[in-house]
């Protein structure tokens, strides 16, 4: 078995978690180092507080190694992630925007480099809590926009994209298949229907169409609707 | 590749060091990504994708040179370097890190030359998406399997059907890769045209937008960098 099923579909979490450690943070190294060549990138020459951007996955051998402390990224505080959970309160239909990894990001950086942060990580702790929970729970809501032909997750993360890839392309191709199938018979019954398009172009939500799903005006249903 | 060529490469490599600094970073930088690419790329395309085979030639050169560095290093250790325990450290997790993206990469490269044999072995378009050891497999693959189906229980069936890629009777005995399937693609620059999805129905793609959208009908600009799979 070269390739086994469950790697197929989407990626493991701790892959995803692997692609996250390539990005890079700054650090202020502790003490100084010679440069080192790596294969996909060099080390730089580290000197006693003097900032440099290394990847993640680097950052954490050296923290352990006690020989540099994290700067925290701007948007791991508090009151960032606070101001965002109210957005994601405010705008029922609308992600706010975050990181492309920021769940990993968040869970390395409280496990990794605690001491680094600014604010308490047990509070920090709880919003990203809040705020994984509030989107999940969005996106669930999302699910019945799903059609067979196109949809827009904006703002939505790489993990969270990747916790809804099987069921969502599963659905989506289960749709394409019927809509191929019915094709023949929906075609002329859609006649007068595209006498109508014109008029409902702005009819954002869609509507029922005959065969029971939604079904999009212009084929484009934005979850979060941020033209 | 023998122990010659790799001693030659070690040293030619050695020697460049010194004046390599910045800019090769920035070089190696873009190779990393890049391999991160294809990897995601192979993993989420329904077909398979040509062979990138320059950049993994690069790739594996760099990882024999630092499992030589590694292993004269551990023979013995450079006493007037006093991080060099840790330096090996890091050297040894990057090269695990590499090994897993390779390694991943080519066995799924491995699993969709099994899954779509015959239809990579009847198209000289996907032929030429095989490095020369996939293309050797794979034609050896082929001659076992087909030995092995004969010998087995060909060879006691009616000759009509011991066809192996027989295409009659409106069902085709051969897989092949479902390009209309949904994935998930990043806008990376500027679409200008708009993109025809299903029948005839067309949306315009935007700068830094996701979707998730036939593969078919994005595969022009997965080719040409303009989306990427994620």
């Amino acid at each position: 078995m070269s390739f086994p099923q469950r790697l197929r579909d989407t990626f493991l979490a701790s892959e995803i978690n692997f692609l996250a450690e390539n990005e890079l943070v700054d650090v202020l190294p502790k003490t100084s180092m010679d440069s080192l060549p790596l294969i996909g990138t060099n080390l730089p020459k580290l000197r006693i507080n003097q900032k440099v951007s290394i990847p993640i996955w680097l950052a954490i051998i050296l923290k352990k190694q006690n020989k540099i402390n994290l700067i925290p990224p701007n948007w791991l505080s508090i009151n960032y992630l606070k101001q965002k959970y109210e957005e994601e309160l405010k705008n029922k239909d609308k992600f706010s925007e975050m990181p492309w990894f920021w769940l990993e990001f968040s869970k390395m950086f409280l496990i990794h480099f605690k001491d680094d942060l600014i604010d308490p990580s047990y509070s920090i702790r709880s919003i990203i809590q809040d705020l994984r929970e509030i989107r999940l729970i969005k996106i669930r809501s999302g699910f019945k926009e799903l059609n067979e032909s196109n949809l827009t997750f904006n703002n939505l993360s790489l993990m969270e994209i990747n916790e809804i890839r099987p069921f969502a392309i599963k659905v989506m191709d289960q749709l394409r298949k019927l809509n191929h199938s019915i094709e023949s018979s929906y075609q002329s019954q859609n006649n007068d229907h595209d006498n109508d398009n014109d008029n409902e172009n702005d009819n954002e939500n869609g509507y029922q169409n005959d065969y029971g799903y939604e079904y999009d005006d212009d084929y484009n249903i934005d979850i979060d609707m941020n033209k | 590749m023998d122990i010659d060529d790799i001693l030659k490469e070690l040293e030619s490599d050695i020697n460049l060091k010194r004046p390599k600094s910045v800019n090769s970073a920035k070089i190696k930088e873009d190779e990393y990504k890049k391999l991160v690419q294809i990897w995601i790329s192979e993993r989420m395309s329904p077909e398979l994708l040509p062979y990138e085979s320059e950049l993994i030639e690069t790739i594996l050169k760099r990882l024999r040179s630092q499992v030589e560095i590694i292993e004269l290093n551990s023979i013995e250790l450079e006493k007037n370097d006093k991080d060099i325990k840790l330096k090996l450290l890091i050297i040894e997790s990057e090269i695990e890190r590499i090994n897993f993206l390779v390694r991943s990469y080519l066995r799924l490269r491995l699993f969709k030359i099994d899954e779509y044999n015959l239809f990579i072995n009847n198209s000289d378009q996907e032929m030429v998406k095989l490095s020369k050891n996939e293309l050797n497999y794979m034609v050896n693959h082929f001659k076992t399997i087909c030995q092995l189906y004969n010998d087995s229980f060909l060879k006691n069936v009616p000759e009509h059907l011991q066809l192996l890629d027989d295409e009659s009777g409106g069902i085709s005995m051969i897989n092949k890769p479902d390009l209309d399937k949904m994935v998930f693609i990043k806008v990376i620059n500027e679409i200008a045209e708009e993109i025809t999805v299903g029948e005839d129905d067309k949306v315009e793609l935007e700068k830094d937008f996701i979707y998730a959208i036939r593969y078919r009908s994005v595969k022009r600009y997965i080719d040409s960098k303009d989306i990427v799979l994620i």
